[in-house]
């Protein structure tokens, strides 16, 4: 269902412009006179490729980051407030500097994060709560000399947390620490939080990232309600593979090129992407679905699949996983059978295959590959690498036997420049579409640039056997996964293992091939326990 | 009787030390090394105004409070801009000015409490008089104790009543993520101003308390070392937000008196033993994060 609105109103409903922003990073120019106009109601979608300079901007927009130049126009609920850049020499002197995030929030600008920042010493909803605006309980004088009033105050700022808690179906969680919550439920209490402080205009930054199917249209749900109902204006961020979904909803499209803004409507958008063709990853499969490569899909608890390519000729085995069962505080996270008893997980992978694992949010996808890299130990069950017991052996070790593990974004080393990430990895020259990047610090790069940076030095490690790759392709755009989807392709002698989230656009098993037989199920208990006892320490 | 009044006066003392650099440590985020400062500050205010004017008690407590608050700008405006590593060596350099300050505001001809010799530098400030409020003097060990009580039940209050506020709830958001907070309007500067100006001004507080009983004040009340007891306390007592700094002074203090119940070879010198427990007990809160109570988050997570 098409949600576009009605023409839009040019003279009133102007609730945001910005005009010339620019913006360098040590020579390098990221924005170059951006120029946008936001109207009341709308819902953008910006997006760009990788280091367009599309969280630059949604930085300078937030108040997090000043510009070199430009002017940003904001229409609070005092009338119109402008700021300059760059700044007047006097304004340096005066300390309550006026280009702030606080000062922004307080014109009707909220935003949500990419990683969520719920804050985790608070319950869920204290969260909410502490995000109204004007209490009068933060401010020591009135707590000591009125109390009645702000604690007046604070029973309708409660009450009114309790009913938001409510509308996302949450109100009998709002005592529990915001941590125990699925990743939808967390982004769209943290969405929550940001209305609740009074946002008129909310900047949202990929928010429909690593959700599953499920997640995804929740997310959706209340961005739609949100822009609908509260009349609230949104841009949203996001990447590639989440456009598709975003272009139904959206009203303008912006498109971070070259630095500049160009706006497009979402009919056009779609028919761009339609004109450049199926997903390269897509493309990719279908490829090797017209080759030989034989599909073995393993239905696995919890809606989760494990679809296995495999060439026919299968050399030896390299990882095998017999009836892994890993627990997180007491619960089972990996190898639950039907009835939730420990079951165990098992399934082979030999030379050449590639593995892709497509499971829900939560379902424990992580952890799965956690326990086989080592980084925590399992429960019961055996890993087998090259034949080799792995219990109980520590990750560097198993890192130099050859399993190599591409852990989900934030794991970088921020100090160290592309080309030494690699030398560190022994992973051989930096390739040549990141040659631009080798001297740069992996903490000046974007994430999407971060994000390939990784993917290209697991993939180029020539002594790895086993790849583990968790959500490899999460941040990045159609350019950089065209570089690197042939190196998915396994090298002589091992073997890949993907996570990623459940109905994501890279479903992996084609119908006309799949195999439903061989399907691993998992031993009875009483063989699980004979296995264990013959077998002694795990 | 007397060394039990002594012993719970001195417990009031850094009980409401260690609970206002709790507030900084804990809800604002920030490790500071100049609390025996605003400490000292409290104490020569009090001193030099009873002194020289004779004031009643209360009145003089509020000036010595208010001038801390003020003075505490200088750690407050630089945590603004700093965080961890840069803020200690903030707090460091103002600890040191104060002691140098206090150390050398003297010259040995000009009369005491004058400009040219404000602080008597290291002979100190004798006869300082027992307190008195409202005509009523608190002149023998046990009234003090009873004023020293009152004091830590006023300061007590005040500390429960801001951490449960909705202003200490905004604290613990500005503690866990500052970026977060500021993008929800949360005016995080104003907080720290008011969270240093608050604890620096307790700390004044327990300093006129200090120098109204022991009647005598002199540099070495601003060292470093009194910093570090103060944190060790707040540190050893664990996380709990109001019993955990009561608890570590509790522990602080009761280690000398345990050690000197205990028979001990003679080459075991006393007061080094305390020394070497306070090190050991801070070095096992920050190494195993052993603190005196297993808080109950912790158990959870183990089971």
């Amino acid at each position: 269902m098409n949600y576009h609105s009605q023409q839009r109103d040019t003279t009133t409903g102007l609730l945001l412009q910005a005009a010339g922003l620019s913006k360098s990073f040590g020579g390098n120019a990221v924005l170059k006179n951006v120029s946008l106009h936001l109207f009341e109601g709308n819902i953008v979608l910006l997006r760009g490729e990788n280091a367009s300079g599309k969280t630059t901007l949604l930085n300078i927009l937030t108040g997090n980051l000043a510009p070199d130049a430009g002017t940003l126009g904001i229409k609070g609920a005092s009338g119109w407030e402008e700021f300059r850049f760059p700044k007047s020499w006097w304004s340096y002197l005066n300390p309550f500097s006026h280009f702030t995030p606080e000062r922004v929030a307080h014109e009707g600008v909220g935003r949500s994060w990419q990683d969520i920042r719920l804050f985790p010493k608070l319950s869920l909803l204290d969260n909410i709560a502490v995000a109204r605006p004007d209490q009068f309980g933060e401010n020591p004088a009135w707590l000591l000399l009125r109390p009645f009033e702000v604690r007046r105050q604070e029973r309708l700022n409660e009450q009114e947390a309790r009913r938001l808690l409510g509308e996302l179906n949450l109100a009998e969680r709002g005592h529990l620490l915001s941590d125990t919550l699925s990743l939808g439920q967390t982004k769209r209490a943290a969405i929550a939080r940001a209305v609740h402080a009074g946002a008129n205009i909310l900047f949202l930054d990929e928010p429909l990232a690593g959700l599953d199917e499920h997640g995804i249209n929740s997310v959706l749900d209340m961005i739609v309600s949100l822009a609908r109902k509260e009349r609230i204006t949104l841009v949203i961020v996001e990447h590639l593979f989440h456009i598709p979904r975003l272009l139904k909803v959206a009203d303008v499209v912006w498109t971070l090129r070259g630095g500049q803004i160009f706006e497009q409507a979402p009919d056009e958008v779609e028919r761009e992407l339609a004109k450049s063709g199926l997903d390269p990853i897509r493309q990719w499969i279908a490829e090797a679905e017209s080759s030989d490569y034989q599909v073995i899909e393993q239905a696995l608890p919890g809606e989760a699949t494990l679809s296995i390519l495999r060439r026919p000729g299968t050399g030896a085995c390299i990882l095998r996983v017999e009836d892994l069962v890993v627990r997180r505080q007491g619960r089972i996270i990996i190898g639950s059978d039907a009835g939730g008893g420990p079951g165990g997980l098992s399934f082979e992978l030999c030379e050449g295959d590639i593995a892709v694992l497509e499971a829900p949010n939560g379902w424990g996808k992580t952890t799965l590959l956690d326990a086989i890299s080592g980084l925590i130990p399992s429960d019961r069950g055996r890993i087998l690498f090259r034949g080799q017991l792995m219990n109980g052996v520590p990750t560097w070790r198993r890192a130099q036997l050859g399993i190599a593990y591409l852990q989900a974004r934030g794991h970088t080393f921020a100090r160290l420049t592309v080309d030494e990430t690699f030398q560190l990895a022994g992973a051989g020259p930096v390739p040549d579409y990141l040659s631009a990047l080798a001297d740069r610090s992996t903490d000046q790069l974007s994430g999407g640039q971060q994000q390939l940076v990784g993917l290209s030095r697991l993939l180029s490690a020539p002594h790895a056997r086993c790849r583990l790759l968790d959500e490899p392709f999460n941040m990045l755009d159609r350019a950089a996964i065209e570089r690197t989807k042939h190196l998915l392709q396994p090298p002589a002698g091992s073997c890949s293992l993907v996570a990623m989230p459940a109905s994501s656009p890279y479903h992996a098993a084609p119908v006309s091939k799949t195999v439903r037989a061989q399907v691993w199920v998992p031993r009875k208990r009483e063989d699980c326990l004979v296995h264990i006892r013959s077998d002694g320490a795990n | 009787m007397n060394y039990f009044f002594h012993l719970t006066i001195f417990f009031c003392m850094y009980a409401i030390l260690a609970l206002s650099l709790n507030l900084i440590l804990r809800f604002c985020g920030y490790l500071s090394l100049a609390h025996s400062a605003y400490f000292a500050v409290g104490a020569y205010v009090y001193a030099l105004i009873t002194i020289g004017y004779g004031w009643s008690f209360i009145p003089v407590v509020l000036v010595a409070a208010a001038l801390a608050a003020a003075l505490s700008l200088f750690l407050s405006v630089p945590a603004w801009r700093l965080k961890g590593d840069f803020f200690v060596m903030i707090s460091l350099a103002v600890q040191s000015l104060t002691f140098a300050t206090i150390f050398n505001w003297a010259s040995p001809n000009d009369p005491l409490g004058s400009w040219k010799n404000l602080t008597n530098g290291s002979f100190g400030l004798p006869g300082i008089p027992k307190p008195d409020i409202f005509g009523v003097k608190f002149d023998t060990v046990g009234s003090v104790m009873v004023l020293a009580l009152l004091l830590l039940a006023v300061i007590t209050l005040v500390y429960y009543v801001l951490i449960k506020s909705p202003w200490g709830r905004s604290l613990t958001a500005l503690r866990d993520d500052e970026l977060a907070a500021r993008n929800l309007g949360k005016k995080t500067r104003l907080f720290k101003l008011q969270t240093f100006g608050i604890a620096c001004s307790m700390a004044a507080v327990a300093g006129a308390l200090y120098a109204s009983y022991v009647g005598y004040v002199e540099p070495n009340i601003s060292l470093l070392e009194q910093s570090i007891l103060i944190l060790c306390m707040v540190i050893i007592g664990g996380s709990r937000p109001l019993i955990g700094p009561l608890l570590g002074v509790g522990v602080i203090l009761l280690i000398p008196e345990v050690i000197r119940k205990i028979p001990l070879p003679s080459y075991v010198d006393a007061a080094n033993l305390r020394v070497l427990v306070y090190g050991l007990l801070l070095i096992s809160a920050a190494h195993f994060g052993f603190t005196i109570r297993w808080t109950r988050s912790r158990a959870k997570e183990l089971s």
